[in-house]
């Protein structure tokens, strides 16, 4: 390379730049490397997998349709006819279960989607901007956690009618200062990076920095709590659903199967035992995910010494 | 490489490590970090302990205390000998009742020794009561005594005060009250000056070598600073790579090292009284555990290597042994003999 | 303080206040540095010596407007930039850059490290793809890397090579002048003096300043031109650094110098040593007078009451010291004279 040595620059041994062994691993390619040890984490996703993918084909996989009534069969018991049973109308209870998973799913989607639109933007200007915006995005934080989830979610249903989205949206506001914290906590500590003062010291404006290195890092810290709200969310829905106050039927999520099902519970009680088990395994699954993104997530900071 | 590590002819040591292994669990298996280290320190006599981050100088500090995280870290051989007692092996309490009482331990940020929640006098007289159970008083009154002995004026009003009333020597002044407390007989030191600033550490020092002649301590001092060595030092101990490299007292050390890194590390340093126009470099990085070159591990950095520097000796199964040369030097380096090597300027 | 040719970095009257929460509600204010005049010229290293809390590090941060001084005006090429602001100040921050302490914050761990490198390019100078691309691994061969690692993450070099990625990236806009802020204090030896020659071999290819804050006394010998001696915001001594080393005219820097053990065991054990009683005051409340009287050896009364001014030393510089004008008038010569002590 350059010529001038002077026997005491880097590298000036190897005859010019220095190198450093080791295949040069991106970041998705560590996470991978991480991930992959973590057995239960594995199961947890490739269960999701499954479950998301049943929800998507349910046509193609259910028995029956799920609104078939089949008042000559009711509450029959699990056979070759109906793998799971029927309920009080005499519907397939596993048809109406894989048609009920896209319902649990999306309202668990809708309500993490509404906490990330709620959160994360107030999140990083809470903790990005002066301590004036900070102090007011906190306040209103602080008046929304103080509200008891269940009444708001009953009066916010009692106003605008129940139904499976208005639930969710409730869910949603309910679940956004967990991530606003999340975020606004991240943020504060990034800000004392000295990552962030060497990127303004280069003069690189302030939208620049939140996109390029704020967001950045909090993103994994992030996805850990997605995963860990949607078991959450799941479980919200489930109960108000079973207090009537999410899907209205014809319409059944696994919480409003559940539901149905309690005033059966000694006469059929398939008709809670398998949608309880997949709210059961469902919240199990997201949670083991989190907690396993969290272990292969953590940032690399310093070479092993 | 066992059984040599006390030099014949001197006085029984207080504390003795003799071919110390240990290993971290790390993503390709276990890797040895501390790899058959051997030291002792005699009564009232300070051992450096020199290297460069990871050359396992931490870490063998804390072995001796046994405050090594497990997982991941283990002990894999060796043994720790406090006079007649050997510390490997000891059971949780047993080593409670050691640590503190016979060995003591300060760090670089004395916060991590110091709780800050209850007054630092307490914190003295609680260690002091936990090991010689006498009464609250008499406790009391040794941790005002140790304060005032480690310079804090006023030392009976600011036992009462929290460590974050204390400015960072005080800390560490405090800090040293607390570890002296019981008259440990052996004083283990991880870099307690580096975090402070220049007229501090010479406080420090100070304080540290007047504590040591008048409880007779034994001190194993941890450090990468060089004129710390010798400034506080009796003997030193240069590691390299999780091996010791050299032994010396410091003044063979420093004006006839026998050993290339020490050479290179005293080469490295820059002069106060200036006089240097480029500064000298050891070229290349310190090998990580897991990928450690055959043979002599300082060898591809080395100035003075030769081929036969990259094969082990036969008197050791995977590098160079470490070699006494005379009572008190010993030195890991296969041309020892033929190199005449440069010490300070 | 004088160079031949105008400076490239002038400060003067330099006053940076912090306000402190002191309990609920009440804020004091904490004058970190005190009325600085400094200036660095083109293509000359000044080191800024002093203890943690000395104002050093808030010094150069200062300088670059990345914290704003309460009074005094900076020049950068004689030009004013104290109020400079918006594009005015962007243009600034260009020819200005800074290399911080701890490798591995200062680099984002989320980044690649051809990234971090390109962002002074990607906010300054919109480069086409090809170009950019050229010029990072331009960068990192400049730092003695391979332009191969371009892609890495930071967590995979050690410190002294996360230093000269940081390097790179200051350099990459050639800029007049380079704040290195404890740019070695945390490296070992050996990687510290690679990142020190480093330094020294950008400086004599590109003839750029250094501003080198640093706290150990003989890397300042090595790598500065002139050194200057903070306590408690002030700039107490300033001078060549021979001669300030050699014959240093404040009982300060006598006392600095004489702290730091010499790495040779019969000169360190020969050596008289002056050690500093007590702390640093608490600067809320520094003392009244000569700031550094409640720890100087050779206080008089004088000390406690008035602050002193400024003095030309004997053989270049700045000193303020009332040995220099009262007392046993020392009149710019140095403070060995009354102490019969010779430092080193």
């Amino acid at each position: 390379m350059t010529t001038q040595h002077t026997g005491s620059e880097p590298g000036s041994a190897a005859g010019g730049t220095e190198e450093i062994s080791g295949p040069a691993l991106s970041g998705r390619a560590r996470f991978w490397r991480r991930f992959r040890r973590q057995w239960p984490a594995q199961i947890a996703l490739g269960y999701l997998i499954v479950i998301v993918a049943v929800a998507v084909c349910a046509p193609l996989l259910a028995t029956y349709s799920p609104f078939d009534q089949n008042l000559n069969g009711v509450l029959a018991r699990p056979s070759g006819e109906h793998w799971l049973g029927t309920d009080d109308l005499g519907r397939d209870v596993y048809s109406r279960l894989l048609y009920a998973a896209r319902i649990s799913l999306l309202a668990a989607a809708q309500a993490v989607a509404v906490s990330l639109v709620l959160g994360v933007l107030p999140g990083l200007l809470a903790g990005y901007a002066g301590k004036k915006t900070d102090a007011v995005i906190m306040r209103i934080t602080d008046a929304v956690m103080s509200f008891p989830p269940l009444i708001l979610a009953i009066a916010v249903v009692g106003v605008l009618g129940p139904s499976l989205t208005n639930a969710m949206f409730v869910i949603g506001i309910i679940f956004a200062p967990r991530f606003l914290r999340l975020v606004r906590g991240s943020v504060l500590s990034l800000r004392a990076e000295t990552f962030i003062e060497a990127s303004r010291s280069i003069g690189t404006p302030r939208w620049r920095i939140i996109q390029r290195h704020v967001l950045p890092n909090v993103l994994s810290p992030l996805v850990v709590q997605i995963s860990l709200a949607s078991a959450l969310a799941m479980l919200a829905e489930a109960s108000l659903s079973f207090l009537g106050l999410g899907v209205q039927p014809p319409e059944a999520s696994w919480g409003a199967m559940i539901e149905r099902g309690f005033r059966y519970t000694a006469a059929a009680p398939w008709m809670t035992v398998f949608p309880g088990l997949l709210i059961a395994l469902t919240v199990l699954a997201f949670n083991v995910l989190g907690d396993g993104l969290r272990d292969s997530l953590g940032r690399e900071v310093r070479k092993a010494s | 490489m066992t059984a040599m590590s006390v030099a014949p002819g001197t006085e029984a040591p207080v504390l003795e490590v003799t071919d110390l292994r240990v290993q971290f669990a790390t993503d390709r298996g276990w890797a040895t970090v501390v790899d058959g280290v051997s030291f002792s320190v005699g009564r009232a006599e300070t051992v450096g302990v020199v290297g460069e981050s990871g050359s396992g100088k931490t870490v063998t500090s804390l072995a001796v205390l046994g405050l090594l995280p497990s997982p991941p870290a283990r002990v894999v051989g060796g043994s720790i000998r406090l006079g007649d007692t050997e510390l490997l092996g000891l059971r949780r309490r047993e080593l409670e009742e050691i640590r503190g009482d016979e060995v003591a331990m300060i760090f670089q940020e004395p916060m991590t020794s110091l709780n800050p929640a209850f007054p630092v006098g307490d914190q003295i007289a609680e260690v002091f009561r936990r090991h010689r159970r006498c009464s609250r008083s008499r406790a009391r009154a040794r941790a005002v005594e140790m304060l005032g002995k480690v310079g804090i004026p006023d030392a009976a009003r600011r036992a009462r005060a929290y460590p974050h009333e204390f400015s960072g020597g005080m800390r560490q002044r405090a800090m040293i009250a607390l570890a002296m407390c019981c008259d440990p007989r052996v004083l283990l030191a991880d870099e307690p000056t580096t975090a402070l600033d220049g007229t501090i550490q010479a406080q420090i020092l100070d304080l540290m070598r007047s504590m040591r002649d008048e409880f007779d301590t034994a001190i194993v001092f941890v450090t990468h600073d060089l004129g710390v060595v010798a400034d506080i030092c009796d003997r030193a101990v240069v590691m390299y790579a999780g091996q010791v490299v050299e032994k010396a007292p410091i003044d063979d050390l420093y004006y006839h090292p026998r050993h290339p890194y020490t050479e290179a590390l005293l080469g490295a340093l820059p002069q106060l009284d200036g006089g240097t126009e480029v500064l000298a470099t050891i070229p290349g990085t310190a090998p990580t555990p897991g990928a450690l070159p055959a043979g002599c591990r300082f060898h591809p950095r080395c100035a003075h290597a030769r081929p036969e520097c990259a094969h082990p000796t036969e008197s050791a199964a995977d590098g160079v042994a470490l070699r006494w040369l005379s009572d008190s030097v010993a030195s890991r380096c296969v041309r020892v003999d033929e190199l005449r090597l440069r010490g300070a300027r | 303080m004088t160079t031949e040719q105008s400076p490239v970095l002038e400060a003067r009257g330099l006053d940076v206040t912090f306000r402190v929460r002191r309990g609920l509600v009440r804020r004091v204010p904490l004058r970190a540095v005190r009325s600085v005049d400094l200036s660095i010229g083109a293509g000359e290293t000044l080191g800024l010596v002093g203890e943690s809390g000395s104002g050093k590090s808030t010094t150069g941060r200062a300088l670059l407007r990345l914290i704003e001084p309460e009074r005094g005006t900076i020049r950068l090429d004689g030009v004013d930039i104290t109020n400079a602001s918006g594009a005015e100040l962007r243009a600034v921050r260009r020819r200005m850059q800074m290399v911080f302490q701890d490798p591995y914050s200062s680099l984002d761990p989320s980044m690649v490290i051809g990234e971090s490198i390109g962002e002074p390019l990607d906010v300054h100078e919109r480069l086409p793809a090809a170009r950019r691309q050229q010029r990072i691994i331009e960068l990192l061969e400049h730092v003695r890397l391979s332009g191969r690692h371009l892609d890495r993450y930071p967590y995979e070099f050690s410190g002294g090579q996360r230093q000269r990625i940081a390097i790179a990236r200051a350099i990459a806009l050639n800029p007049r002048l380079v704040v290195c802020d404890e740019a070695v204090s945390a490296l070992d030896v050996s990687t510290q003096n690679q990142v020190i020659n480093l330094l020294e071999r950008i400086q004599r290819e590109f003839g750029i300043s250094y501003l080198f804050i640093a706290h150990d006394l003989a890397v300042v010998r090595h790598i500065a031109d002139r050194v200057a001696v903070m306590y408690l915001g002030e700039l107490v001594e300033t001078g060549p650094k021979d001669r300030l080393f050699d014959r240093p005219a404040h009982p300060y820097t006598e006392a600095l110098l004489s702290a730091v053990p010499i790495p040779d065991p019969q000169r360190q054990r020969a050596r008289e040593r002056i050690v500093l009683q007590g702390d640093v005051p608490d600067a809320l409340n520094p003392p009244s007078g000569c700031t550094f009287h409640t720890r100087c050896p050779y206080a008089m009364p004088v000390c406690r009451e008035v602050v002193p001014e400024p003095t030309e030393v004997t053989g270049g510089g700045m000193v303020r010291c009332h040995l220099q004008t009262e007392g046993p008038t020392l009149a710019g010569g140095p403070v060995t004279e009354i102490s019969g002590r010779v430092s080193g």
